[in-house]
């Protein structure tokens, strides 16, 4: 059967092929890199949805994972079409580059071994350094610098780990560690979260996610929060659930601990930011620490609810970021912008607005409902005052997401004063490739029951 | 027999209209197309009470139990009503204080007028809960959009304690989901309505504090005078007659079909909290030298009134309860709309720098009484049927905190001391050249001044759509 995952292997391979080939003939255009790229995600995309994950040894799907795989691959297809819109010139290694990552991101969400956690973690990683430093020049070279030694901390945290794991179970599959020795498997656990909360910025380990996230160009920032981070916070699942029922209540405090100081630290930083992009980043980091709450609880409907919330928050964050990067392009920097910059357009201030909403929790988005869930799940369980602390937390984030509107709306620029300006074909694609996320935002509501 | 999911069409498809207008720029009014929607909408309404209503459900999630279900239960008919006609009548004073944007005001306000409407008539709490949601962001929106210049900080206070409310009530929903695994409203009943347990009463108790947020009563309504001061003319109008009714029905739905036994345990001190806020709101209103400020607290004083029926426990004083939430809700907007108008004209709403108006606009001045006797509930006018089956009923249910009423007179004293002073006395006014009432004020006044009347004379036609027995 052809898999999504052989297609993005051929494709992988295929493209440097392609492009060599037009060095040689001495063909100018790489636009046509840039659409065998495309045709490659849609593709994989397509082969995700009608035949599912790639079945061996080492990787192994479980019920939620066909799910995971198709959303990353959508969204990445979306991101990288938006890229190709963005950048006038698209270098031919990033084509290479992006599908080898988001390879990465889907071996990630079905790899059932240490072995090929690890391997295709490096998969995802590696190749997301050059997409950080798409532009070259020294801002972006210090965010890619930044990635790249912290990155290579986690590889070497997890590596570490896990082999402590192995010292104490005998293996490296996740299914067969039964009979353990505690005294090793505690800290080999405690450093393989470690070393994946790098990838998916839990608090402590957060501290290198703004810059980079900052440094790099934001349809990039769209991609790195969304995919890679919801690949992270999915092996977080995927760890928890199916390795480690065997040390629950310790995973219950750490998690729950790193998972409010994930939502707390970063709301309160991002009050004082006064560029919109930083605010963004926390924001961002910040809505993401309620996958784990949901994580921690390692109850039946709690995993479901984290994947369902991993799906909202990656749509959303993604959303947020690209609608950013029309703005940016129209100067709006600061979050003072968004009331004197012109033209800014209905669509980008629309879809920055769905996508802070759907952040912040409010119905009918998908954001709702994901936080719904996990709500109810703590419920289920007996956390009400888990609740509590959130909802405190969620509306002390209301103030500066409120805000951003206020300067949205407050000013005479936004609908009253539009001029039309001159219709730009990339401009009207990258709306309507906004317009789509935002439809996913409200319609994603049909797909709880399928995570 | 007409469907529910007719009543909400007309709405949504006025926003559509807006939206296509936009964009072939055309030079139809905005305000036009809003009419439209909404007197199909009250039309549908009247052949609905007239030929009977049919359900709607669509299951959307069968995980979560969420569906946009559309069933009439014993008490919405009466608030839906409210929901349908007042926007309607409120919406033309908008010309005192939208002077841009019109379009984006008529999208918001229809968006408002559809989820109030849907909130009202929605049988399943999840569905209920996020109509609700959209029509208070629409509502933060369009305090700060169109308000004066603190309008910012009493949308962020207006938004926030409504966000805590909200919170409160989701959590008393799935507090609820998790009890008896549904959100529809008969399937939960049937679960809980004779159960009594310290779970129960937890839920109720959270509903209750969201609804004391909601109305506003007494200890948390700190977000009531900015909302109300600062907002433009026709959405203070909304606010006070509207949006304070939702908690009222979210509490009473709790009250008669999901937690009744739990209820009663919280009557007496309610009860007594609902004196303390309608003396509370009645000083404060005395003190008051702003008319726009004195009917924001008035409002809050009618509020806690209809609390006290509400938790009253017998069926007269929750009819009384309904009644004047329902009539309260066509007199403050008919209120705010008169201040609004005094506002336009003379650029103040000081009652020390305006007096006298009975000799220059005495259209105005008549209304003017009107409001203030429909108010203090003279027979004849709408409140005073709601107040006193509202009496009756606390009577009733112990009689000493009847001494409420003193609340009543001092009511009555505020009243009054207002009128001597806009509209007797000596005529004085910054500005000099006043206009009377127009032809469209006069119409917009008329019209609700006939709503109250024939409430007050005929009231039989609301309390008999009351069912307090039916889910």
């Amino acid at each position: 059967m052809i898999n999504a995952q052989y297609i993005l292997i051929v494709g992988a391979l295929l493209v440097p092929l392609v492009d060599l080939l037009r060095r040689e003939l001495n063909v100018k255009a790489t636009k046509i890199i840039n659409y065998l790229t495309l045709s490659i995600l849609l593709l994989s995309f397509i082969f995700e949805v009608l035949f599912g994950n790639i079945q061996s040894t080492l990787f192994n799907s479980v019920d939620y994972s066909y799910f995971i795989n198709s959303f990353i691959l959508l969204l990445s297809t979306l991101i990288f079409s938006f890229m190709l819109l963005h950048f006038e010139k698209l270098d031919t290694y990033i084509d290479v580059f992006f599908i080898i990552t988001v390879l990465g991101a889907t071996l990630m969400v079905i790899s059932s071994n240490f072995l090929s956690l690890i391997i295709s973690l490096e998969m995802m990683s590696i190749p997301s350094y050059a997409l950080v430093l798409i532009v070259k020049d020294k801002k972006h070279l210090e965010g890619t610098f930044k990635y790249l030694f912290i990155s290579m901390l986690s590889i070497a945290f997890l590596v570490f780990g896990s082999s402590l794991i192995f010292l104490s179970s005998g293996s490296l599959s996740f299914s067969s560690l039964s009979t353990v020795n505690y005294l090793l498997f505690l800290p080999g656990i405690a450093i393989v979260l470690a070393g994946i909360a790098y990838e998916a910025t839990l608090v402590p380990f957060h501290s290198w996610a703004p810059d980079t996230y900052d440094a790099a160009d934001s349809t990039v920032t769209a991609f790195l929060s969304s995919v890679p981070k919801a690949a992270g916070l999915i092996v977080i699942v995927h760890i928890f659930t199916y390795a480690f029922p065997l040390a629950e209540e310790f995973m219950l405090v750490t998690l729950m601990i790193l998972a409010m100081a994930t939502i707390i630290v970063p709301s309160i930083i991002a009050i004082s930011q006064s560029k919109l992009k930083r605010m963004l980043i926390y924001s961002s980091i910040a809505q993401s620490g309620f996958a784990f709450v949901g994580v921690s609880l390692l109850s039946t409907i709690s995993v479901y609810s984290a994947v369902f919330y991993v799906f909202a928050f990656a749509t959303a964050d993604a959303l947020v970021f690209l609608s950013l990067s029309m703005l940016e392009s129209r100067g709006v920097y600061l979050i003072s912008d968004l009331g004197k910059a012109k033209n800014l357009g209905m669509v980008p201030v629309l879809g920055l607005s769905l996508g802070l909403l759907s952040l912040a929790g409010f119905p009918p988005t998908i954001g709702f409902f994901g936080k719904l869930l996990i709500f109810m799940s703590l419920i289920f369980q007996g956390y009400v005052w888990v609740v509590i602390v959130l909802i405190a937390v969620l509306l002390f984030s209301t103030f500066y997401y409120y805000n951003v509107f206020r300067n949205m709306y407050r000013r005479k620029y936004f609908l009253t004063k539009f001029v039309p300006i001159k219709s730009d074909i990339r401009w009207a694609l990258k709306e309507a490739i906004i317009i789509i996320l935002m439809a996913i935002v409200f319609a994603g509501v049909a797909l709880i029951s399928a995570a | 027999m007409i469907n529910l999911i007719y009543l909400i069409l007309p709405g949504v498809l006025g926003v559509i209209a807006l939206y296509l207008k936009d964009v072939t720029h055309s030079n139809i009014p905005s305000k036009s197309i809003s009419y439209t929607a909404m007197g199909a909408t009250l039309l549908l309404l009247l052949l609905g009470t007239i030929f009977g209503f049919s359900g709607f459900n669509l299951a959307i999630s069968k995980a979560i139990d969420l569906s946009i279900s559309f069933n009439l239960n014993g008490i919405s008919l009466p608030f839906l009503f409210l929901a349908v006609l007042m926007p309607m009548l409120v919406l033309p004073s908008f010309k005192y204080d939208v002077f841009d944007k019109k379009l984006t005001f008529n999208v918001l306000f229809l968006v408002i007028y559809v989820s109030i409407i849907s909130m009202f008539m929605s049988s399943n709490l999840l569905s209920l809960f996020i109509f609700m949601e959209i029509s208070l962001l629409s509502a933060f929106f369009a305090i700060f959009l169109w308000g004066n210049e603190s309008s910012f900080n009493s949308a962020m206070k207006f938004l926030i304690f409504t966000q805590i409310s909200s919170m409160l009530i989701l959590t008393a929903f799935l507090m609820v989901f998790l009890y008896t695994g549904s959100f529809e409203l008969t399937s939960i009943g049937a679960f809980t309505h004779s159960a009594n347990s310290i779970y129960l009463s937890t839920v109720f108790m959270l509903v209750l504090v969201a609804a004391i947020i909601k109305f506003p009563v007494f200890p948390l309504h700190a977000w009531m005078p900015g909302a109300y001061y600062d907002s433009a003319t026709s959405i203070t109008a909304l606010l006070s007659g509207l949006f304070s009714k939702i908690g009222g029905y979210i509490l009473l739905l709790f009250i008669l079909f999901i937690t009744p036994i739990s209820a009663s345990y919280f009557s007496m001190p309610v009860m007594i909290l609902a004196v303390i806020s309608a003396f509370y709101a009645a000083f404060i209103a005395l003190s008051k030298k702003d008319l726009k400020m004195m009917f924001s607290y008035s409002s809050m004083l009618y509020m806690s009134l209809a609390l006290m029926g509400i938790m009253s426990n017998n069926a007269i004083g929750i009819d009384g309860g309904i009644f004047l939430m329902i009539s309260y809700g066509f007199i403050s907007p008919l209120a705010f709309m008169l201040t609004g108008y005094l506002r336009s004209q003379t650029g103040t709403t000081d009652m020390t720098k305006v007096g006298g108006l009975m000799k220059k606009v005495p259209t105005f001045a008549l209304f003017f009484f009107i409001v203030v006797f429909a108010s203090i509930g003279v027979p004849g006018f709408s409140n005073f049927i709601g107040e006193f089956l509202v009496f009756l009923g606390v009577f009733k249910f112990y009689p000493l905190i009847i001494i409420s009423i003193v609340s009543m007179l001092i009511a009555t004293g505020y009243y009054l001391s207002a009128v001597k002073r806009i509209v007797f006395e000596k005529f004085f006014a910054p500005v000099k050249n006043l206009h009377d009432l127009s032809k469209s004020e006069l119409i917009q006044t008329v019209a609700l001044s006939f709503v109250i009347i024939i409430l007050g004379i005929m009231p039989y036609i609301l309390i008999n759509s009351i069912n307090l027995g039916v889910v």
